[in-house]
């Protein structure tokens, strides 16, 4: 075994997505809270057609969900893989090819969509050439992520590998099926679905992109990070497991709830409801896991900021998967469709739920991929906890009592059928709630550029290459080991 | 829809509820303690800073 001495984890290119993370978390929610000044004070776009709402709000979810959260994805799953594994990451030169791979294609799409070149996708609009690119580099992040697995020397695969494998092989069958289009022109192409399936197709894809990139992925860095910060063994393992068939069986069917009360047959959208209802259960069980596994290490909640963005984290995963699955039952449905509620509830899940954890994982990973024994400043951190929680709570209760007052106002009729308020009445009663939630943006904003900062400062001996990369660990050999452990590597 | 598709829809239902079942009961198995155990302390062996 003296030979395989030297192999090191390859942290750089996790460095490089930890970068790239950070980067892109201020683009995209300064790009978010633009979006949001321009919903409560008009003028801000200016008559600029590519500052328009239309234009820039597609920016500002690509720009949080693939940009900022699929780079702490992938750099927090190849870092995972590796310790999960005992193994250093395989094929340096495709993975180095994963990262400005990714950084090209979000590139591309933040510029593109401005001009007006979209699909009109939600959550896919950026046009073939840039599908075609995201394609490519994932598939070749699947190659880096799965060679690495196999030539793994802990037996077993730890369940937060489950979810990041769920999440690299949905997605990328999620991004081809909704993808296929005819292309006319290199700006321009059109669907191969017509009419209501390709609207089925797309919330299959919509739906199961929260499912797979913002849950699967996001739960993953969770089972890792979770007791790697609480220093505590996982609650269940084996619940783990049973969570994870259940999510990962029930979230494909629950889609169509997107399209209640439309042209859909009836018993799809039944379908729908049916399956949201039941995800409740996996959603809640995970959490209860993670939760659990504070238990007996809750005292770290007083000194460590990290934890604290993770318990945070798990409340609102819990709250957003609750409100989730009632949402989906049809009656609740035609009071929040097409209202503020759902930008409520989506925000809840995405800057409560997946925001929080990546942060939490994110101060978690840091130091010890920059070669540090701990963040910069901790007092940084608490104060991005309390901006990030202050915002995204100031947000939600502004977009849920927005979205409430809508739905009361636009059903609301008089005793002859006739509607009694004018649209412009729930517009003019929303709108102080529009300058709160932007208000809250500003908050969770200014907390990332808290943490980038903290970042830069952490990542001074990394800069100056003065960190020296970290042995891997081999552990006893295992007799029956499949496949056999790999050679090291120089 | 003829009432063939129907119960093939209830006899799929039935073995994926079995199926998941299975899956119960084999993470429940008392001989993968000790494996499952080890496991769920892998995270914590991240380093020597702590």
């Amino acid at each position: 075994m003296a030979t395989q001495l030297n192999e090191t984890y390859n942290d750089q290119i996790v460095r490089l997505f930890l970068l790239a993370a950070a980067v892109w978390g201020i683009i995209g929610m300064s790009v978010g809270v633009y979006a949001a000044a321009e919903l409560a004070w008009p003028f801000w776009n200016f008559d600029l057609p590519f500052l328009t709402f239309s234009r820039i709000r597609p920016d500002h979810t690509f720009g949080v969900i693939f940009a900022f959260g699929g780079s702490a994805l992938i750099g927090t799953c190849y870092y995972v893989v590796q310790r999960t594994g005992h193994t250093r990451l395989a094929f340096t030169a495709l993975a180095n090819f994963t990262f400005w791979g990714w950084q090209l294609a979000c590139v591309l799409a933040m510029l593109s969509m401005p001009l007006g070149i979209t699909q009109s996708k939600e959550y896919a609009e950026p046009e073939w050439p840039i599908d075609i690119l995201v394609g490519v580099v994932w598939v070749s992040f699947a190659v880096v992520f799965f060679a690495t697995l196999a030539r793994r020397r802990i037996r077993h695969i730890y369940v937060a590998n489950w979810y990041y494998g769920a999440f690299i092989i949905a997605v990328g069958l999620l991004h081809i099926v909704n993808n296929l289009a005819l292309p006319v022109s290199l700006t321009k192409s059109y669907p191969i679905y017509s009419g209501v399936t390709d609207a089925m197709v797309q919330w299959w894809y919509g739906h199961n992109a929260v499912a797979f990139f913002l849950t699967a992925g996001f739960l993953g860095m969770m089972y890792y990070f979770v007791p790697r910060q609480a220093q505590q063994p996982l609650w269940s393992y084996r619940f783990s497991i049973v969570n994870f068939w259940a999510l990962i069986s029930v979230y494909m069917w629950a889609g169509s709830h997107h399209l209640m009360y439309t042209a859909l047959p009836d018993w799809v959208q039944s379908v729908g409801m049916a399956f949201s209802l039941v995800l409740l259960m996996p959603s809640w069980g995970s959490a209860a896991n993670g939760l659990m596994t504070f238990n007996g290490s809750w005292h770290r909640l007083r000194d460590d900021p990290a934890a604290k963005f993770m318990v945070v984290s798990l409340v609102f995963y819990a709250a957003a998967t609750f409100e989730g699955s009632m949402m989906a039952i049809k009656s609740v449905n035609a009071l929040s469709h097409y209202t503020d509620w759902t930008i409520a509830h989506v925000h809840s899940g995405s800057i409560g739920w997946v925001a929080m954890i990546t942060i939490g994982s994110l101060y978690a990973m840091a130091p010890r991929a920059l070669g540090q024994p701990a963040m910069h400043s901790r007092r940084a951190m608490e104060l991005h906890f309390w901006l990030h929680t202050g915002g995204v709570l100031l947000y939600v209760i502004a977009m849920w009592t927005a979205g409430v007052t809508e739905g009361l106002m636009w059903r609301a009729t008089r005793a002859d059928g006739s509607l009694t308020y004018p649209f412009i009445d729930s517009l003019i009663a929303i709108k102080p709630l529009y300058a709160v939630r932007w208000f809250g943006g500003v908050m969770v904003l200014s907390g990332m550029v808290v943490m980038a900062w903290n970042l830069w400062h952490t990542a001074a001996a990394a800069r100056a290459h003065l960190i020296r990369p970290i042995p891997v660990p081999i552990p006893e050999p295992v007799a029956e080991q499949v496949p056999a452990p790999l050679p090291a590597y120089a | 829809m003829s009432p063939f598709w129907g119960t093939l829809a209830g006899v799929i239902t039935s073995i994926l509820m079995l199926v998941f079942i299975g899956i119960w009961i084999w993470a429940w198995l008392p001989q993968h303690r000790q494996t499952f155990d080890a496991l769920a302390a892998l995270p914590m062996q991240d380093g020597d800073e702590r």
